[in-house]
């Protein structure tokens, strides 16, 4: 019954994979704790951590994993996958004992650094968002004015297709940035994971050691 | 101290205990844990990596009524075990040259020394 429970935790929290990895990362460890006959929760949870533990290791291994096939296979990674990455990663440092020091700081300059991106990337999107609006308009007074006074129709005419080049230009630029600022924060917390990983061992918690 | 495994060299560990024999997941779990520090929930995300680079397929069996999964080590994956003991056997000497270089000339020194006295 503890198992069972256990396992049902577990597969919750690792609602983030598909429904095929999920399954089988159940499927392991609901052997290994048949295998290695463990009955009570604290048992299961003295060898593998609690559902929590177990599955942040499951994901952010996974992510980092497939972040990391994706360059080897010379693909780059998408904005999404590093989004998933850099929340995950976050939610495993969260989870780790070192919220203090070095690492408490780290996490924090990451959340600063996201909370900035977030902002600048909304700001930015408000400010396309007027760009439009400003253009669709000017066009418009342009066509409306073209048959009164066709030198003022022409002119704001010009002024809006002038918007709809800058636009043009600007929208592509923005989307770029906006995916190398994202795979720059991955590295980040990336290096960020390992480090800490790294630091957890060299301490030698008898728990921690396994971060590779 | 404890020198730190890379994940190739945990892909190694895993890769040559599959090549002598099949393992389910908590025997593999356990030799490996009778090689190096490494705690029990690190496995299946390895195994997992190593399935995925088809290094390893799995299999199962029935075992008291139930499932068990066993691993088994693919050719390709043996030729990467033989990839990683090349990497690791050049490696070794490379710093054992290093150390042995080092400690003869420290002992030149002290010969050195001895002499003038």
């Amino acid at each position: 019954m503890n198992r069972e429970k256990y396992l049902a935790e577990l597969e919750e929290y690792l609602q983030p994979l598909t429904p095929e990895e999920r399954a089988d990362a159940i499927m392991f460890y609901s052997e290994f704790i048949d295998d290695a006959g463990l009955e009570t929760r604290s048992q299961i949870e003295e060898r593998l951590g609690t559902p929590r533990q177990l599955s942040r290791k499951v994901l952010a291994d996974h992510s980092i994993k497939t972040t990391d096939e994706e360059i080897k296979y010379q693909r780059t990674a998408t904005p999404q996958s590093n989004v998933k990455m850099i929340w995950l990663i976050l939610l495993a440092l969260l989870a780790s004992p070192f919220l203090l020091g070095f690492g408490g700081i780290m996490i924090a300059v990451l959340i600063g650094i996201l909370a900035l991106v977030a902002g600048l990337v909304f700001g930015a999107g408000v400010l396309l968002c007027a760009g439009v609006v400003v253009m669709g308009l000017l066009i418009y007074i342009g066509i409306a004015m073209l048959f009164s006074s066709w030198a003022v129709g022409l002119f704001y005419l010009g002024l809006g297709l002038l918007a709809l080049g800058g636009l043009l230009v600007v929208i592509p630029l923005a989307y770029w940035s906006i995916r190398l600022i994202l795979q720059g924060i991955a590295n980040f917390s990336k290096y960020l994971y390992d480090k800490l990983s790294k630091k957890r061992k060299e301490k030698g918690g008898s728990d921690h050691e396994e971060d590779i | 101290m404890e020198i730190k495994v890379t994940a190739d060299l945990l892909d190694g560990l895993v890769l040559a205990l599959l090549e002598s024999q099949d393992y389910y997941g908590y025997a593999l779990t356990q030799d490996m844990q009778q090689a190096i520090s490494i705690s029990e929930s690190t496995m299946y995300p390895v195994l997992r990596r190593l399935q995925k680079a088809e290094y390893v397929t799995t299999y199962d069996a029935p075992y008291q009524g139930r499932n068990r999964r066993y691993y088994k080590i693919t050719e390709s994956g043996e030729n990467h075990l033989q990839r990683i003991k090349k990497m690791w056997n050049d490696y070794k000497e490379s710093l054992d040259a290093v150390f042995a270089a080092a400690d003869k000339r420290k002992q030149n020194v002290y010969d050195e020394e001895g002499q003038h006295e």
